[in-house]
């Protein structure tokens, strides 16, 4: 039997705990919650029926915090979800930090109330761990969060149920590596967006073990606009953006540093300029030259 | 420092000089200078499908090096797509890959869908699986028959199934008005509604469809010749065809159970009772298998979306100019030669900002090189016809 009681036990005490023994935790408190929730919709009678029982006003108090916690944890989860499975358990999950604290608020000023029929000694612990403060279930999946550790300056989003990272130009192939060791071993597309004042390069990533990797990850970088910019090759995590390296390299204009065989791939030899970014001018009289060379043939 | 951009041939991808090499089984050969060969196959050449150009680098009849040169037929259709309005974009995906336009259409169409928020009807859904595995099959049936040429098959098996695919030609213009490029799938559904004589025409096909394939297979598979000529050659490991983002029938013969309609199930494909194909032993026999189990599995998808079509509008609600809310998207399906992707940026107005393909074909040649290496050039040749390209969607 563990030494701990799962209903008052600190975060700092069950984040140590191992995986098994924490969903034990969560069962436990989902039960007292939806105990607790039941007699405080009626009336409240059941802290009275407890009396001076400190521990049962304390899995009580959290009851009219947790129907708002309901209504707002959708809000919170919803936002970036859109059919990404690992999202949809955070919006399960009902006692996310950011739901729980409006709810310790709405609890503190009900607990003095509640204490005071009781005696006033049994306030202060009763008020203390009176929110069920869920352990604040990882928004993030894994992999993100160890992108987010190691590289300082990177961001994260969701967008259309894909994780969406952001990285420094510099750590891209850092990244990538984290990315590949974490189950990402398909890259589906490399795509770069000339957004006028930078470019921006952006990888779409997924696992071929799709049971075991259910999500898809973007990894974008971006790069200055002047010249042509300089940035890692991800040919040595995934060989396969070898002929769209290429594509980029000579559509927009962007070394790819580590490349085995970087030159054209699509358009002629004498071809000049960058023709996918925004400002290319089409030169007529190359077309022109090319179209009379093709008729005196 | 500015790049100048000179082409060259890259580097070797075989063995370097005075390396040894297996000439015939206990034969070995020497790497010399002297008897290395250099030999352009293509651009026009009737093996190449296409224009499509390898330079080969040959010692006696081995391949030492083969290197891919496209865009004979580039149109330029990711700058064309900037400068046209989004339901004009969608004329640009038949031309990309023209054996099977809808599915590239389809790709497009979810792309603006998942942009702008469009909900597409149901019987739209149902229509869309239907021309959809409709455009499928007649593509896996020229890539089998066209195979057979390569072997060396004269004729007959490609006749044989050019002839199922008039058929689904014919089916397929009931539909969509054209037998050719049909710009059929558009943004918040379908273009024009099936006429009612499609459904029982399409039920009667596919109730003989299968014993087409069974012929196919007994003139192909059983024929000793054809399987001389494709059994353990061209072999993919499938580290190797993860590595090289390898997809669709390629990925599936070398035992990688990958499936867009399977790992992120769009549109209803959810709702239908189908097995992926997979195959174990990754060579150009597989490959081929794996499209004739593809038209079996195509065809039990069809005859339940037969039965379970409803009634209803096959459009949503459109605005006359569609122009999507600023924002960026990516889509991705399951084509007949792999995953078939879209990424487009909208800045708000009615041409998109950025208008990006993932043709299957283009990043599937990425390791024909380090396959073609090592064998007989005219296995090079097989494995070529295994790999099913369209030149119209690697070039684009």
């Amino acid at each position: 039997m563990p030494d701990y009681d799962p209903l008052t036990i600190s975060d700092e005490e069950l984040k140590k705990l191992p995986p098994a023994e924490r969903g034990a935790v969560y069962k436990a408190r989902s039960a007292a919650r939806a105990a607790g929730g039941g007699a405080a919709a009626t009336a409240a009678p059941r802290p009275a029926a407890a009396g001076g029982n400190g521990q049962t006003t304390a899995a009580a108090a959290p009851a009219p915090g947790a129907a708002p916690t309901q209504g707002a944890a959708p809000t919170q989860g919803a936002a970036p979800t859109q059919g990404a499975p690992a999202p949809a358990q955070g919006a399960a999950a009902t006692g996310t930090p950011a739901a729980a604290a409006p709810a310790q608020g709405a609890a503190a000023p009900a607990a003095p109330a509640a204490a005071a029929s009781a005696t006033p000694a049994a306030a202060p612990p009763a008020a203390k761990p009176a929110p069920p403060k869920e352990p604040e279930k990882p928004k993030e999946p894994p992999f993100v969060q160890h992108i987010l550790e190691s590289i300082p300056d990177s961001t994260f989003q969701w967008r259309h149920g894909y994780a969406e990272l952001k990285v420094p130009r510099v750590r891209l192939l850092e990244a990538a590596q984290a990315l590949k060791a974490d189950g990402f071993d398909y890259l589906s597309f490399v795509t770069e967006v000339d957004w006028q004042d930078r470019l921006e390069m952006i990888y779409h990533l997924f696992a071929y073990d799709y049971r075991a990797q259910p999500l898809g990850a973007i990894l974008r970088c971006d790069l200055p606009r002047d010249g042509m910019p300089e940035v890692a090759s991800l040919t040595s995590v995934w060989p396969g953006a070898e002929f769209m390296e290429r594509e980029a390299y000579e559509m927009m204009g962007i070394r790819f540093l580590g490349h085995p065989d970087l030159r054209r791939i699509l358009l002629p030899d004498d071809f000049v300029g960058f023709p996918m970014r925004r400002d290319y001018q089409t030169d007529y009289e190359y077309i022109t030259v090319k179209q009379l060379a093709h008729e005196s043939d | 420092m500015v790049d100048t951009l000179i082409p060259g041939l890259g580097p070797a991808l075989g063995p370097e000089l005075g390396d040894t090499i297996f000439e015939e089984p206990g034969e070995i050969g020497v790497v010399d200078e002297e008897s290395l060969i250099t030999l352009n196959l293509g651009p026009q050449h009737p093996s190449t499908h296409g224009v499509f150009r390898l330079i080969m680098q040959l010692q006696g009849e081995t391949v030492i090096g083969a290197i891919p040169v496209m865009g004979y037929l580039h149109r330029s259709s990711e700058k064309l797509g900037e400068v046209r309005t989004y339901v004009q974009g969608t004329v640009l995906t038949d031309r990309m890959d023209y054996l099977s336009p809808i599915t590239t259409n389809w790709a497009y169409a979810l792309a603006i869908e998942r942009l702008s928020g469009l909900v597409v009807p149901e019987r739209a859904e149902y229509l869309r699986v239907i021309t959809g595995e409709l455009s499928r099959i007649q593509s896996h049936l020229v890539a089998i028959g066209t195979f057979g040429m390569d072997v060396g098959t004269y004729g007959t098996p490609l006749l044989y199934a050019l002839r199922e695919r008039e058929s689904v030609l014919d089916l397929l213009a009931l539909p969509t008005g054209v037998r050719m490029n049909p710009s059929y799938i558009r943004y918040g559904g379908v273009a024009r509604d099936a006429p009612p004589e499609f459904f029982p025409q399409l039920e009667r096909f596919l109730r003989i469809f299968p014993s087409k394939i069974d012929e196919y297979e007994a003139i192909l598979s059983a024929n000793e010749v054809f399987r001389n000529r494709t059994i353990n050659v061209g072999m993919i490991p499938p580290e190797v065809a993860r590595a090289y983002s390898v997809t669709g029938p390629i990925l599936r013969a070398s035992g990688v159970d990958y499936d867009v309609r399977r790992a992120e199930p769009y549109s209803i494909y959810d709702r239908f009772d189908w097995d992926v194909p997979v195959r174990y032993n990754g060579d150009c026999f597989d490959r081929y298998m794996i499209r004739i189990q593809e038209m079996r599995q195509s065809t039990r998808i069809l005859l339940q979306a037969l039965d379970a079509i409803p009634e209803g509008d096959i459009r949503a609600k459109l605005p006359k100019v569609l122009k999507p809310p600023k924002g960026e998207a990516y889509a991705r399906i399951e084509g007949p030669k792999g995953e078939i992707g879209f990424y487009l940026v909208s800045d708000g107005t009615a041409n998109p900002y950025r208008y990006n393909v993932r043709p299957p074909s283009f990043v599937n040649l990425t390791c024909l090189s380090q396959i073609s290496v090592g064998h007989k050039l005219a296995d090079a040749v097989v494995i070529l016809g295994s790999f099913d390209i369209v030149m119209g969607e690697v070039d684009r």
